[in-house]
């Protein structure tokens, strides 16, 4: 362990120190991602880069939702969230056609998935009617986050792999979490995560959820390091008096941090929690999060207005006024009228003016820009705008005018919430770049708009400023130089590639920030590429620039991953081309070591592919691990690439692939039972046995003792057959040994009419101890009670300076407890003078002390014949020593 | 009885719970918890034997040496108050890290099973 540690240690000392030149620029990625709108910028580069987003919508179906959402609000938060969605699926933020995926989940007790449903320009119908049905879904009592984020981080894997198998990037994750409360259970049941709990201890499942969830490097990491986006909308009641919701540790599953909470420490993927205080902010919250997410910038604005009676034309609080520069590509408009009867005047930038009431959809064009109505409920409305690049008439100031069409809503309050999306994109001119080891590359940006064609971005906008990085795959970046714009608009840009650049592509990412005429920043817009880096022309290349095996999804270890690489001879010469074995530094646990082969071989420079110029040879490379473990597995692969006269070049190859190993439950079980039995009864047994072993008197050789028959009153003791004091008679003269005794400590011995007897309690973790009878009498000991009757009374193993009375007649008058009976004090051999003094101060200060508790027991026993069998001493372990 | 009054230094001698053993007992479950984290099979063999064979062989070492000294002749014996109770953490404590080591032990057996 130590030794893995420090090659661990020395593995990153080394990967830093020796890393490309491609790098910088991490802190501001880290900057950016701690802002408050990280997580929908990573959300919107990604789509922009990936073209592919997936969304989980994971939906809150606990009892709690009675109270705090009674009408089924959320059901047409969802429904707008699908209808955003839909109408800017087919196209990413950066202009380019997009596809989107979404799936709804309902989460109480378990994880309650509907099907991934790929979104058109609408959601459709079956999918609208699914989200709608979450108004209106049986309810239950649990809010089970852990059951709920495993369900989903499956469903994720589903959609990756059916990515990867298609030969595809996986799409980028977007999770969108929508719950009321907090982490509870309110239903008994065995839960997948927290086997081995009991089903009705609720407190140990949760606790246990909780580090399922939250410990470093469990399920909200996992979802972090695979580029999950979580955005966490938390509802809270606005009934008056009611509690404010704690929704803290939902916040550290999106944030991670919170003031009281942690969740995880992977701070790889930002998320958002984004409080709904109240069910009228809920729609609002969903709409403004997924805007963002898909690169939209939301406006301020005098979002809370009141209504005016129709024929108040000149009053203009009732209005909402917003301003539409050219650059923009579309907006979204939220409104909420406030009341039945409210209708509103929409009024463009050229006057033109268009009337809608509650309930209204369709598809209306008003100066230029072409807008769909469609409605969420009896007062929600939805505008979206498409504003076409070619003719600006809708640029300008539009006013929002909300009119009380029945005079009977005087004090109704309308709502809006305005989110506008722009419409200039950063591409590349005219083709893509290609970047070369040891080179610089020149290459020109260009702005275009929403139709595609190239613009001035100064002629209309009050600032636009270009920026570009280039990502290699372990994700180190590296500024690209990038001048400033010029008289068309374009910027033109440079790189220079180190010679030793190991990487076979890069990400280049071009991101415009736009301030509009009006003084309104939108969200970056980015567009991204991924580029090969090509090796001196007299090198062989290689092609895919990643490798992905085909996954290996077996329940015997004997699966292999495989995939094919071309290599091609380079220009002028020939080369040849040999591989090293791929090291991987994500893979489940317990795979052990990997395998790999090519075919054909090319192991070594000696064993190298030759190649003649430009020929192209086709190598399979196949990967085996030597045991199938569910998860993904990433590493990098080494090739070294050789030209004749040339000196070799290395390049290092991403390989990754998906490997899937069904647990049979029963096995598991079965095994889990007869480890955790072995693991415990041998060792407790041996514990017992230990005390068994342990529980022996000292050796009765060694031992001296006395008796005396005594009066013991609570005023002190009378020795009954002598008239001197008890201190004149207990000494190291009267002390006697016992006589043929064994040398050896043993378990049990007879003393006169004393039994002394070891006990080994049944539960290992209970310590031996030692008891004194006296053939059914009641005793006293100077170690106190050891049976409620007085039977017997303890003592300790070594029998030194210890004092036993057996009670034989109750002597008490009807003022005195008087009890008679014979005394037995023991010490151990040497110092006898010393220690016979000690033990009678002992038995003169505590037994007098006794007898008044005791008194009403030793009446009951000494009334009560001795029960049979109290113990039935072995024989072989008893030994009579001579009274 | 108080220990001063029988104490002689010239004739006894004073012992306590061998209280190292039960230290080293803490350490053992302690690696035990801290062998959760990992991943291999062999880390959770290993966090396996800690909290099961190991921390009650500690225990059971601390056991015997503890009553050799309390049934020991010649010896005042020391007390510590809640000792017996502390034990029984460690002991309880060491066979939940045994449990859990074991479902991670059973997850992986049952894979290559």
């Amino acid at each position: 362990m130590i030794r893995t540690a420090l090659a661990l240690i020395i593995g990153g000392i080394l990967a830093l120190s020796t890393a490309p030149s491609l790098h910088n620029g991490q802190d501001a990625t880290r900057a950016a991602q701690t802002s408050d709108t990280a997580a929908y910028d990573r959300v919107a580069s990604c789509f922009a880069e990936r073209g592919h987003l997936a969304v989980l919508a994971l939906v809150d179906e606990s009892t709690s939702l009675r109270q705090t959402d009674p009408d089924g609000r959320r059901a047409d938060a969802l429904v707008n969230v699908l209808r955003m969605l839909a109408r800017r699926g087919g196209i990413t933020p950066d202009g380019a056609a997009g596809k989107i995926e979404v799936q709804l989940a309902g989460f109480s007790t378990t994880y309650a998935p509907g099907a991934w449903t790929t979104l058109g320009a609408e959601p459709g119908a079956e999918l609208e009617n699914m989200a709608r049905a979450f108004g209106h879904r049986p309810l239950h009592d649990d809010t089970d986050f852990a059951a709920a984020l495993l369900g989903a981080q499956g469903a994720f894997m589903n959609k990756d792999t059916e990515a990867t198998r298609a030969g595809d990037q996986p799409p980028c994750r977007l999770l969108l979490l929508f719950t009321d409360g907090r982490y509870d259970l309110g239903t008994n049941g065995r839960r997948d995560y927290a086997p081995d709990v009991a089903s009705d201890d609720r407190a140990g499942i949760r606790d246990r959820g909780r580090h399922v969830l939250c410990d470093q490097g469990q399920l909200v990491d996992q979802l972090r390091e695979s580029g999950t986006v979580i955005l966490a909308v938390g509802l809270a009641a606005n009934a008056p008096g009611s509690p404010p919701p704690n929704h803290e540790f939902l916040r550290s599953i999106a944030e991670r941090t919170t003031p009281t909470e942690t969740c995880g420490a992977s701070t790889t993927t930002p998320g958002k929690f984004i409080p709904a205080n109240g069910l009228d902010q809920l729609t609002a919250a969903f709409d403004r999060a997924i805007g963002l997410a898909l690169g939209g910038t939301p406006v301020d604005g005098d979002s809370t207005v009141s209504v005016c009676e129709a024929a108040g034309t000149a009053d203009t609080t009732c209005e909402r006024t917003f301003r539409l520069d050219a650059g923009l590509r579309e907006f979204h408009l939220l409104l909420n009228l406030g009341a039945p009867g409210i209708a509103i005047q929409l009024r463009s930038p050229d006057g033109t003016e268009l009337q809608l009431h509650a309930g209204e959809q369709g598809s209306h064009e008003i100066a230029a820009a072409t807008l769909t109505v469609s409605a969420l409920d009896e007062l929600d409305l939805v505008i979206d705008g498409q504003l076409p690049a070619g003719n600006t008439n809708w640029a300008g100031t539009w006013t929002v005018r909300f009119i009380d069409t029945t005079g009977q809503n005087a004090g109704a309050v309308a709502s809006s919430q305005l989110t506008v999306f722009g419409g200039l994109v950063p591409l590349t001119r005219p083709n893509r770049p290609r970047f070369q080891v040891g080179e610089e590359t020149n290459f020109e940006i260009a702005i275009v708009d929403a139709a595609g064609s190239p613009r001035t971005p100064a002629d209309f906008v009050q600032s636009a400023e270009v920026t570009a990085v280039l990502v290699d795959p372990q994700g180190r970046e590296s500024v690209v130089a990038v001048g400033p714009a010029r008289g068309d608009g374009t910027y033109t840009a440079r790189y220079r590639v180190p010679d030793d650049a190991e990487a076979t592509y890069v990400v280049l990412r071009i991101q415009l920030d736009v301030v509009t005429s009006s003084g309104l920043p939108l969200q970056p817009r980015t567009t991204s590429y991924r580029i090969p880096v090509d090796q001196p022309s007299a090198y062989p290349s290689l092609a895919p620039h990643e490798l992905v095996l085909t996954p290996i999804v077996d329940e015997v270890d004997d699966g292999e991953g495989t995939t094919t690489v071309t290599v091609t001879g380079g220009l002028g010469g020939s080369g040849c081309v040999w591989f090293e074995p791929p090291t991987f530094t994500t893979k489940p646990p317990n795979t052990g070591q990997f395998n790999a082969r090519m075919e054909p071989s090319g192991a070594d420079e000696t064993d190298c592919i030759r190649l003649d110029p430009k020929q192209q040879r086709r190598v399979t490379i196949a990967v085996q691990p030597e045991r199938v473990r569910t998860g993904f597995v990433n590493g990098e692969m080494i090739v070294n690439l050789k030209a004749d006269g040339e000196r070799t070049r290395q390049v290092r190859i991403p390989v990754r692939f998906e490997m899937q190993h069904p647990v049979g439950e029963v096995t598991q079980w079965t095994i889990f039972f007869v480890i955790l039995i072995g693991g415990l009864l041998v060792p407790l047994l041996l514990l017992w046995l230990v005390s068994w072993l342990a529980a022996r008197f000292a050796n009765p050789d060694q031992l001296r003792w006395t008796s005396h028959e005594v009066l013991v009153t609570e005023a002190g003791i009378t020795v009954t057959n002598s008239n001197r004091p008890l201190r004149d008679l207990i000494t190291a003269d009267s002390l006697g040994a016992m006589v043929d005794v064994p040398n050896t400590r043993s378990r049990q011995f007879h003393c006169g009419e004393l039994t002394f007897t070891t006990k080994v309690p049944l539960l290992p973790w209970a310590l031996p101890y030692a008891v004194v009878s006296a053939n059914g009498k009641p005793v006293l000991g100077s170690g106190g009670e050891a049976t409620r009757d007085l039977r017997t009374a303890r003592v300790g193993f070594e029998l030194n300076r210890t004092w036993v009375f057996a009670v034989a007649e109750d002597r008490s008058t009807e003022d005195t407890v008087r009890l008679w009976g014979t005394l037995y004090v023991f010490v151990t051999d040497f110092g006898l003078a010393e220690k016979a003094a000690q033990v009678t101060n002992a038995v003169e200060r505590d037994l007098p002390g006794c007898v008044a508790p005791a008194h009403d027991r030793v009446l009951s026993t000494l009334g009560t014949p001795e029960p049979e069998n109290v113990s039935v001493p072995d024989p072989d372990e008893i030994y009579h020593p001579k009274v | 009885m108080s220990v001063d009054e029988y104490f002689d230094e010239e004739t006894y001698q004073e012992q306590r719970p061998p209280l190292w053993i039960l230290a080293i007992a803490v350490v053992v479950v302690a690696l035990a918890f801290v062998l959760l984290a990992r991943s291999e099979l062999a880390a959770h063999l290993v966090g396996y034997i800690l909290g099961s064979f190991v921390c009650v062989g500690v225990v059971a070492l601390f056991i015997k040496v503890d009553s050799t000294r309390r049934s020991s002749a010649d010896v005042v014996y020391l007390e510590v108050p809640g000792l017996r109770y502390a034990w029984s953490v460690v002991l309880i404590a060491g066979i939940s890290a045994c449990g859990l080591h074991a479902w991670q032990v059973a997850t992986e057996l049952a894979a290559r099973a």
